[in-house]
């Protein structure tokens, strides 16, 4: 009896390990530390990724995950963040990245000491090449931006300003292009799977910082008062990540 | 794995290699304006802002029809990012930005764009813009 109970045991063992398994290949989950860097500027981002394998060869993964993303600088230009009927030729979801921008309505806030921490939830896309090399895209959606307030100087219609108080804007929300509120990162990456546990990965980075003026606005032609401002980072950067 | 580490140490350390803060210069400057000169303001000694020392002082001169600030005796302590304005405020708000203070001592020049009112642009400040510290104001009148 004990013999067939060891056995009943053993079975359901390994019935549990191989479906363990068998789950595990369906998923990619990982934590992963970006660290990028560009002129005066870098950020360090710290997510979790959980992507579920799709095909039949389970070349591509889609997911979800959330980031925690630092970024700081000295003196960069911030330049007029939206309504994008203003700083677009046009302002249709989507289609607005193909639209001409009208830099004429563009006046530039020179943040002093930029520093926020922006945590968003991320959607996330990758293709595996092969077992050691992979690449993907991921992007911000939404989430909450915390950071120092600095000084900024507005140069708005011909004058030089200094606003004692700005600060970054506290929310984030993804809507393309001109359109979008907030901090938001999005990385563009190759993998290089290092082990089975650790992979490395080469990230080109493009991140929209906001800041709010406090005390000064700009001022459209139309009238509009505006009071955000862009920085659009370009930068490159490495990231490890560690898989669960 | 330890190959790894250095690797990304190595990467790491060369990405986040960063610049120092630069401070001004020191070089003791003499610059003149010249016997063609005509004062335009009197000459006003500045005041020291926030625990930080500035001695001199300022004055407006007219030269080939041009506003120039000179910076007489002058003295700061130093800072990364200093600049010298016109302000309408001593904390300046609605400024006129002269340039980059060229040294922290000796005598300096300043062209002053335009022709801007100095009674409403009434000081002369030297500011660190970077973190928003007046080290010293001087009135202009």
């Amino acid at each position: 009896m004990k013999k067939y109970i060891v056995t009943a045991c053993l079975v359901l063992l390994v019935n549990i390990v191989t479906a363990q398994t068998a789950s595990t290949k369906k998923t990619n989950r990982f934590v992963d530390l970006a660290l990028t860097a560009g002129t005066s500027q870098g950020s360090a981002a710290f997510s979790y990724v959980h992507n579920w394998k799709i095909g039949k060869k389970q070349k591509w993964e889609i997911g979800i995950g959330g980031r925690l993303t630092s970024y700081f600088g000295t003196k960069r230009d911030y330049i007029t963040a939206g309504p994008a009927r203003l700083t677009r030729n046009h302002s249709i979801p989507f289609l607005i990245f193909f639209a001409d921008q009208k830099p004429e309505n563009w006046d530039t806030l020179n943040v002093q000491r930029p520093f926020t921490t922006a945590l968003n939830a991320t959607v996330n896309i990758g293709y595996h090449f092969n077992k050691k090399w992979s690449a993907g895209f991921n992007i911000d959606v939404i989430g909450l931006t915390l950071g120092r307030t600095t000084n900024g100087i507005l140069t708005s219609n011909g004058t030089t300003r200094n606003d004692a108080d700005v600060k970054p804007s506290a929310f984030n929300l993804l809507l393309t292009g001109d359109h979008d509120l907030g901090s938001l990162n999005s990385e563009l990456f190759i993998n290089y799977k290092l082990s089975d546990k650790w992979s490395l990965r080469g990230v080109y980075q493009f991140y929209f910082s906001e800041y709010k003026t406090n005390n000064l606005n700009q001022v459209a032609s139309d009238g509009t008062i505006i009071n955000r401002f862009r920085n659009k980072v370009n930068a490159f950067g490495i990231g490890i990540s560690r898989h669960f | 794995m330890k190959k790894h580490i250095y690797l990304i140490a190595v990467i790491l350390s060369v990405l986040f290699y960063s610049c120092t803060k630069t401070a001004t210069s020191s070089d003791q400057l003499n610059e003149q304006v010249g016997s063609s000169r005509i004062p335009v303001t009197s000459a006003m000694a500045f005041t020291s802002a926030n625990s930080y020392t500035v001695t001199g002082n300022v004055r407006v001169y007219q030269k080939d029809g041009k506003l120039v600030l000179a910076l007489e005796n002058f003295k700061s302590t130093n800072g990364p990012d200093l600049r010298v304005y016109i302000s309408k405020e001593m904390q300046p708000v609605n400024f006129i930005e002269l340039g980059r203070l060229r040294s922290v001592q000796g005598n300096q020049l300043y062209d002053i764009p335009g022709n801007p009112d100095f009674n409403t642009y009434k000081f002369a400040v030297i500011h660190c813009q970077q973190f928003n510290r007046v080290f010293g104001f001087a009135t202009i009148k």
